[in-house]
């Protein structure tokens, strides 16, 4: 797959505050919800979150980082968040 | 409100239905985040023929069972989560497909009808039961999580999603239309479906 998406874990708690507007469908993955958004898009949501700091870890650094409960937002590409999102939610189970 | 099928025609032997012409794009779902949600509900009624058809691809690196339809809301129990539960008062409705010989990476044509499934192109399929015949179904998603799962998401495209009652087709949205963006609407029928997280990820074909 190529494209130029980003994808952004951000706590529940997070999201409900301010981002229910942007993607009021985001998934739930363990407490973090998954936003996407393209690349075009990250200058302005880094100046519209000022007060963020915006972390771009490896998955493996992601899935430490928010199983200990960080705060984020987690920014990586679409294989580091298919790497990370099994890991919280398990696909193919209900 | 539901879209309600009603003044069926009769019966007729319903052949298989056939996707429309080769379009210029596709939309590429991510198994992550994007999918498709109706405007309203499809409700197809108790103890009628019908047939729900589209064509998918699906990433050769996923190899998970995929549940295509979905219905929101309702209790399902793990014996009915393939099929329509019977719980009230809303049914879950799902349809599942295992990896076993898969067209990876092509374009696979499924249809679920009164009979079950139909195996067009090497599609298996689990753990369906012939339960569909005399409920109502209910579907308001595609290639979405259902029931809080995760399991419906697709790594791949999908289109030409149509319905069919009693050999009529009362719903196709064909999927493909990129200058329609997020709402694709329907040629047939009034359901659009929306893409749910949608950013521009068409593909030209």
């Amino acid at each position: 797959m190529s494209n130029n998406d980003l994808y952004a874990f951000v706590t529940d708690a997070g999201w409900q505050a301010k981002l229910t507007a942007f993607r009021p469908n985001a998934p739930l993955y363990g407490g973090y919800r998954l936003l996407v958004f393209t690349e075009s898009d990250l200058p302005s949501l880094e100046d519209e979150y000022a007060d963020e700091e915006f972390k771009y870890l490896s998955a493996s650094e992601t899935i430490e980082q928010m199983t200990s409960g960080a705060i984020g937002p987690f920014i990586c590409s679409i294989e580091q968040a298919h790497l990370v999102a099994p890991y919280f939610t398990p696909v193919g189970e209900l | 409100m539901a879209f309600i099928v009603d003044n069926l025609p009769t019966f007729d032997d319903v052949s298989f239905g056939t996707a429309s012409g080769a379009k210029s794009y596709v939309y590429r779902l991510d198994r992550l985040t994007k999918y498709f949600q109706f405007s309203e509900p499809i409700v197809i009624p108790a103890n009628v023929n019908y047939e729900i058809g589209f064509y998918a691809s699906r990433e050769l690196n996923d190899t998970s069972l995929l549940y295509i339809f979905g219905y929101s809301q309702g209790n399902i129990d793990n014996q009915h989560r393939l099929a329509l539960s019977s719980g009230v008062p809303q049914r879950a409705f799902g349809m599942g497909f295992s990896s076993d010989e898969f067209n990876f990476n092509g374009d696979n044509q499924f249809t679920l009808t009164h009979n079950g499934i139909s195996k067009v192109t090497f599609i298996s399929f689990n753990a369906m039961t012939d339960a569909f015949n005399d409920q109502t179904i209910t579907i308001d998603r595609l290639m979405g999580p259902w029931l809080g799962a995760s399991s419906g998401y697709l790594n791949g495209y999908v289109r030409d999603f149509y319905v069919k009652v009693n050999g009529v087709e009362i719903i196709r949205i064909p999927l493909t239309n990129k200058a329609q963006g997020a709402t694709q609407l329907p040629t047939v029928g009034n359901v659009s479906a929306t893409i749910a997280n949608y950013t521009d990820t068409w593909e030209e074909v």
